[in-house]
C-alpha cells in the first residue's frame, strides 16, 4: 500500500479538493478529521457529479462518501483481492485498530505484488545453487482459485521449491509438499476460493490454508480414510479419494481444522528435526 | 536402474523430453490412478504408472520427485499435460501394456522388494 497519503479534511471546499487532485494527478483522496480518523473518500465521480450540480463551492464532507470500504492492516494481499473483486472500487483506504488511517491500497499495489510473488516463483525456478542452512523466515503468500486444476498443485509446489532451496531435509520437505498439495487441492475442488500462507523457519513451516465457503457440514466424518463429497467428474480425475485430510494429518506434526459454512481454516505444522 | 534402460526394456514410447538423462534413476515403482494414494504412498525415484493424463499428474510428479510416469494402455497425455511436463522437466513415457503387465515386468526387471 501507500503510506505517503494526500489526505483533506472535510471543510475543504469541493474545488479546492479539485485542485488538489489534479495538481497531485490521483483519482482519490482520503478525507480525515482532526484525529486522523477516517470520514470518508472523495473520487473523481464525486468531483464530476458536483461539477454537474454546480456544486464546486460546497464543502467536501457533503458530497464526499462516507463510511468507505476500508481495509484493515492486518489483511492479506488475498483478502484485498476479495475486497477488490466484490466491490469493484479502485481503492481502499487501509486503517488500524483505531480507525486512524495508516495508507490507500489502490488495485496498482495489489497487482505489483502479486507480480512480485510471481517473480519470486521465478528466481526460485532458475536457481540451480542450494540456499543456505541457517535461514530466518520465508513466508510465502499464494491465492488458490477454486475449481482451476490447470494451477492446482502451483502452491505446493513453490513451497516445496523453497525448502529445496533452502537445503531442508528431504523427509520434511515431503511431507510439506504431500500436505500443502492436499490442502490446495480441497479448495480447488471444494471452495470457491482460497489463500495458502506459509512460514519455513529452520525449525518448523507451518502451512495456513483458509478458504471462503462453503465449509465442511461434518469434520469427524471428512478426516475418516475414504470420506469424500466430491462429485463423480472430480473422482474420475482421481481426486476425491477421501484421503484429502487424513493425508495432511499423518504428515503433519500439528494439525488444527475449523469450518463454517463462511469458510475453513486449516493449520498444519510440520518439525523440521 | 537407469530410466533409458527401463525404457529399453519395456519397449516404451517416449512422449516428452527427446531424450532422457542417462543418468536418471528409477528405484521404485508405483501404480495407482487416485492421486491422494500417490501422494501418500509413491516414493522419490519411483516410475509411476496410471490412466490418468490430466495436468495435475506433473504436479504430484514433481512434488514427489518421481523418476517418471508411464501412461499404461495406449493413454495419451492431454494437450496441457504434454506442455507442463515440458516445462517441469518430468519424463512422461507410454505403455500399450496394463498396469498389471507392466508392473509384473518392472518387478522382474529387479524393482521389486
Amino acid at each position: 500500500m501507500t503510506k505517503e497519503l494526500i489526505t483533506i479534511t472535510p471543510d475543504l471546499t469541493v474545488r479546492q479538493a479539485k485542485e488538489l487532485m489534479r495538481t497531485k494527478e490521483i483519482s482519490g483522496v482520503p478525507v480525515i478529521d482532526q484525529d486522523q480518523e477516517l470520514v470518508g473518500i472523495i473520487s473523481v465521480a464525486d468531483i464530476f457529479r458536483a461539477m454537474e450540480g454546480d456544486n464546486l463551492d460546497a464543502k467536501v464532507a457533503e458530497i464526499m462518501t462516507k463510511n468507505p470500504v476500508c481495509l484493515s492492516e492486518y489483511d492479506t494481499v488475498g483478502q484485498a483481492l476479495s475486497a477488490y473483486r466484490q466491490y469493484k472500487y479502485h481503492r481502499f483506504p487501509v486503517i488500524d485498530d483505531h480507525k486512524k488511517l495508516v495508507g490507500i491500497l489502490t488495485a496498482g499495489d495489489i497487482v505489483a505484488r502479486l507480480s512480485q510473488l510471481l517473480k519470486i516463483d521465478q528466481v526460485e525456478d532458475n536457481t540451480e545453487k542450494k540456499g543456505p542452512v541457517n535461514f530466518t523466515t520465508h513466508n510465502i503468500e499464494y491465492p488458490i482459485p477454486g475449481n482451476n486444476f490447470e494451477r492446482a498443485g502451483e502452491a505446493a509446489g513453490t513451497i516445496k521449491r523453497i525448502m529445496t532451496n533452502l537445503g531442508m531435509n528431504p523427509s520434511v520437505i515431503r511431507s510439506a509438499a504431500v500436505a500443502a498439495y492436499e490442502a490446495e487441492m480441497n479448495v480447488v475442488i471444494h471452495a470457491s476460493q482460497g489463500l495458502l500462507t506459509a512460514e519455513i523457519t529452520p525449525e518448523a513451516v507451518t502451512i495456513t490454508v483458509t478458504d471462503t465457503g462453503p465449509g465442511i457440514n461434518d469434520i469427524s466424518q471428512a478426516m475418516k480414510p475414504g470420506y469424500s463429497t466430491a462429485t463423480d467428474e472430480i473422482r474420475k480425475m482421481g481426486f476425491g479419494a477421501g484421503m484429502g485430510l487424513p493425508n495432511i494429518k499423518k504428515s503433519a506434526d500439528e494439525f488444527s481444522i475449523e469450518s463454517s459454512p463462511q469458510g475453513t481454516i486449516l493449520v498444519i505444522k510440520i518439525l523440521a528435526k | 536402474m537407469k530410466c533409458v534402460e527401463l525404457v529399453k526394456a519395456l519397449n516404451l514410447s517416449m512422449l516428452t523430453p527427446k531424450e532422457i538423462d542417462p543418468n536418471l534413476e528409477v528405484t521404485g515403482c508405483y501404480c495407482g490412478d487416485l492421486l491422494s494414494y500417490v501422494m501418500a504412498h509413491a516414493k522419490a525415484g519411483d516410475v509411476w504408472l496410471t490412466i490418468q493424463t490430466h495436468q495435475n499428474i506433473v504436479a504430484v510428479a514433481v512434488l514427489l520427485n518421481l523418476s517418471c510416469i508411464v501412461l499404461v494402455e495406449n493413454n495419451l497425455p492431454q494437450e496441457e499435460t504434454l506442455f507442463k511436463a515440458q516445462r517441469e522437466g518430468i519424463v512422461l513415457l507410454s505403455s500399450s501394456d496394463d498396469a498389471y503387465h507392466l508392473s509384473g515386468r518392472l518387478y522382474a526387471l529387479g524393482l521389486g522388494r
